[in-house]
């Protein structure tokens, strides 16, 4: 399946600007709509368009990461839809329980531009 | 034998007659086939001699004649004994009846005859058979010609006496003389012998040698008192004279010091002796011995010395001492004893009572380390608490030493005790004052690691986006960047680089910490592999061989041995030498000492250190080498000791600048 929309939440704008500008490089046909925490996220699914994807920062206010997954996967609208999650470190505890919950995937962010790009073409790839 | 004849020559009969059984065996003797021939033939010497020897009384012999036959009487039968020569001896030439005796004889016999005297032998050996046996005969005899007709010697007259009972009797008794000697002189005893008649006195060489007096003969008494110690002359001088009055027993028991008059030496004696009275209750004789105890005196003065001493230490440190008889479970104790057992010390004390005063928790371990003490023949040691007559609880330390008679068996226990009460408040304050301090540290040390995880953490985000929008200038903006501004960038990049891998030590460290062990048995080989695989690209590029043996399986914590392994073969590949192949060596071997043990070597022919800095670079943020030409967070190290420790082994580095360095990774087999 192609991935035509995608879901954002991350609370760091400057990381949003990165991976929405990425993505617009990788494939310029990709919607992205992006949402600033867990709270804002689990509104923004509540609409008709769908993501194809939802990558999912861990550390963010109001609602993190690890609870918008829980919330994501028992719901039974959105349950089927791939979550990959980020973090500025990834320990192999995190990794675990990231899987453990029913994340897709997940990675650390790069600290390259270049590197960026090449995570999320694979990641899509995936999707 | 010779057959009885019928006729009896008369003059025969005339000689032997009233003779006893040698003159009857003489008489009816056929003497016709005999060596000297019929009776009537024999000449009158021959007949006188046998007419004196039958009839004395004194043992005689005759050796008659050329064939020195043998004549005897009654008084010498004895010495023939039983089963012997007798009577088969009368007639014969002497040297059948003698042969073993014969050597010795013969040769006196032949000096008598060849008329050079009688002779004299006294208390001579000359074993004979008799009693079915050789015996060892002893005899004083005289051997005497008897002259013939003529004049000339024809015969030996023999008397003797047997000496064989008195010699054995000299014997024993110079050998039970011997013997006593030989006591006295092993036990080193001077014997003296005083005569009260004379006042003068005899002594072995030894008591002599003590008094300095001269080895001759008599002394007088006054001679041995005036080489007395001063002090003692006035009590010896009373104690001899009590000794000789009768009516006081006659008993000698003494210690005095000698001070030999030519050495000044002084040494302590104990003199015992026995006076011997007449019937008349009259002194006759007082002799004894005389002991050297100058050494058992010392000793004994050393122990009272040190008996004293022990008990101004046992009253100086408030020590309690006491002896617990095992059959009546009596206990002797002092009354610092009982004060520390807060009872009277007028108050008997048992063992009974002493349990009973012991709590109820403690009294179990007392009784039964008395019993191991025993058991095991060891000192016994046992703190426990009492409740003392005003209701208080206090604490006795008490040691002993069980003590055994011949039988191996337990008779008392001896020992001493302590008030420890104050003391164990004290150690019981100060214990729970580390404990507290103990508790704030860790809390505070939590906190710190809490918070340096939460920083860095933090810290991470910011430098993040510094290196990814730096790199996006670098790549993206570089065509309108001056050189200048791409250098400085370059820089930037570098810096943060460095703050980055720093952030990354901290959250590491930290997180050892928080780390829960989660102990597992582990394949140090498989942690080894993981490493080199995650640094393939390292050992790529420094043209790196690894050589290593098996290593063995340990208990542990995964993550932690792998950073562990991980840290110690970067740093290896980080300082190599430039311009050599990286080589490092894995060894290991097992240490047994108390813990069953792994040392495990890892050796690297990198520029090493000097060994100055051997445990300086275990400590965090430690740098030995310029931070431009190896990077690093300056915790690597640091972390590895901290793992170490964490699995309670231990871990140290030895290196020669340009020569490499090796650590030595000391870690249990087993995690307890």
């Amino acid at each position: 399946m192609k991935v035509r929309r995608i879901l954002l939440v991350d609370d760091d704008s400057d990381d949003s600007e990165l991976f929405l500008e990425a993505l617009h490089d990788l494939d310029a046909s990709i919607t992205c709509r992006s949402a600033t925490d867990g709270v804002d996220a689990l509104k923004k699914l509540d609409s008709p368009e769908r993501p194809d994807i939802i990558f999912l920062d861990v550390n963010m206010p109001r609602m993190d990461g690890w609870e918008c997954l829980d919330a994501i996967r028992n719901n039974p609208s959105f349950q089927e839809i791939p979550v990959v999650m980020y973090s500025t470190s990834s320990h192999e505890k995190e990794v675990k329980k990231a899987h453990s919950k029913g994340a897709n995937h997940f990675f650390k962010k790069p600290d390259s531009f270049i590197a960026l790009k090449e995570t999320l073409r694979h990641v899509i790839g995936l999707g | 034998m010779n057959p009885s004849p019928k006729y009896i020559n008369p003059i025969l009969a005339k000689i032997t007659a009233g003779t006893g059984e040698m003159g009857e065996i003489i008489r009816s003797y056929n003497w016709a086939t005999s060596s000297v021939g019929p009776v009537d033939s024999w000449p009158q010497s021959l007949k006188t001699a046998l007419s004196i020897i039958l009839h004395s009384k004194f043992p005689m012999f005759l050796f008659w004649g050329k064939h020195l036959t043998c004549f005897y009487n009654d008084a010498y039968r004895p010495s023939l004994g039983d089963n012997g020569k007798h009577p088969s001896a009368l007639g014969m030439p002497g040297e059948e009846v003698w042969p073993e005796t014969w050597a010795d004889i013969k040769p006196l016999i032949d000096s008598v005859l060849a008329g050079e005297g009688g002779t004299w032998s006294e208390n001579q050996l000359l074993p004979i058979f008799r009693n079915g046996r050789m015996e060892d005969v002893y005899w004083t005899f005289s051997y005497s010609p008897v002259a013939d007709e003529s004049g000339k010697p024809c015969a030996v007259f023999v008397t003797c006496t047997e000496t064989t009972g008195m010699v054995k009797t000299m014997t024993e008794l110079k050998e039970s003389k011997n013997l006593l000697e030989f006591a006295i002189d092993a036990t080193e005893l001077g014997v003296w012998d005083y005569n009260p008649r004379t006042n003068k006195f005899t002594g072995n060489v030894r008591l002599k040698e003590w008094f300095g007096l001269s080895p001759v003969c008599e002394i007088d008494l006054s001679h041995a008192i005036e080489v007395m110690a001063k002090k003692d002359q006035q009590r010896v001088t009373k104690a001899i004279s009590d000794a000789l009055v009768y009516e006081l027993g006659g008993k000698y028991d003494i210690e005095y010091t000698i001070i030999h008059p030519a050495t000044g030496f002084e040494r302590m004696v104990r003199a015992k002796g026995k006076v011997w009275f007449t019937e008349d209750h009259e002194a006759y004789r007082f002799n004894g011995t005389l002991q050297d105890v100058t050494e058992q005196v010392a000793a004994q003065a050393q122990l009272e010395e040190i008996a004293e001493k022990m008990q101004l230490a046992i009253n100086a440190g408030n020590l309690g001492s006491y002896e617990l008889i095992f059959e009546t479970g009596e206990i002797v104790a002092t009354p610092q004893y009982k004060l520390h057992l807060g009872m009277a010390t007028t108050e008997p004390l048992t063992f009974t009572k002493l349990v009973s005063l012991i709590l109820p928790l403690d009294q179990e371990k007392v009784q039964r380390a008395v019993q191991t003490a025993v058991d095991q023949h060891t000192t016994f040691h046992a703190d426990y608490r009492v409740t003392a007559s005003d209701g208080s609880i206090r604490w006795v330390r008490a040691a002993g030493n069980p003590v055994y008679d011949d039988q191996d068996r337990a008779v008392k226990m001896v020992g001493v005790t302590l008030d420890i009460t104050e003391q164990n408040e004290f150690a019981e304050a100060l214990s729970k004052q580390v404990n507290e301090r103990t508790v704030e540290l860790q809390r505070s040390n939590d906190d710190l690691m809490q918070f340096a995880h939460v920083t860095s953490h933090d810290l991470k985000e910011p430098i993040r986006k510094i290196r990814i929008f730096a790199g996006r200038i670098q790549n993206e903006l570089s065509a309108v960047l001056p050189e200048k501004g791409l250098r400085y960038l370059e820089k930037i990049q570098h810096a943060s680089s460095r703050v980055m891998q720093m952030i990354e030590g901290i959250l590491t460290y930290s997180e050892v910490n928080a780390t829960k062990p989660e102990i597992e048995k582990i394949d140090l080989n498989k942690v080894i592999e993981d490493v080199e695989t995650d640094l393939e690209l390292m050992i790529h590029e420094k043209k790196a061989t690894i050589r290593k043996v098996v290593l063995p399986e340990i208990e542990g914590t995964r993550v932690l041995l792998y950073q562990l392994f991980y840290n110690i073969m970067n740093n290896a590949l980080k300082f190599s030498k430039e311009n050599e192949n990286a080589e490092i060596g894995i060894t290991f071997q097992y240490l047994g000492d108390r813990v069953p043990a792994v040392e495990i070597a890892v050796a690297d022919n990198g520029i090493g250190f000097d060994n100055e800095y051997q445990s300086r670079i275990f400590t965090t943020f430690a740098r030995l080498n310029s931070k431009d030409s190896y990077e690093g967070s300056g915790l690597g190290l640091a972390l590895c000791k901290k793992i170490v420790e964490r699995h309670h082994g231990t871990i140290r580095a030895s290196g020669q600048p340009g020569e490499g360095s090796v650590f030595h990774i000391t870690l249990p087999l087993v995690q307890g």
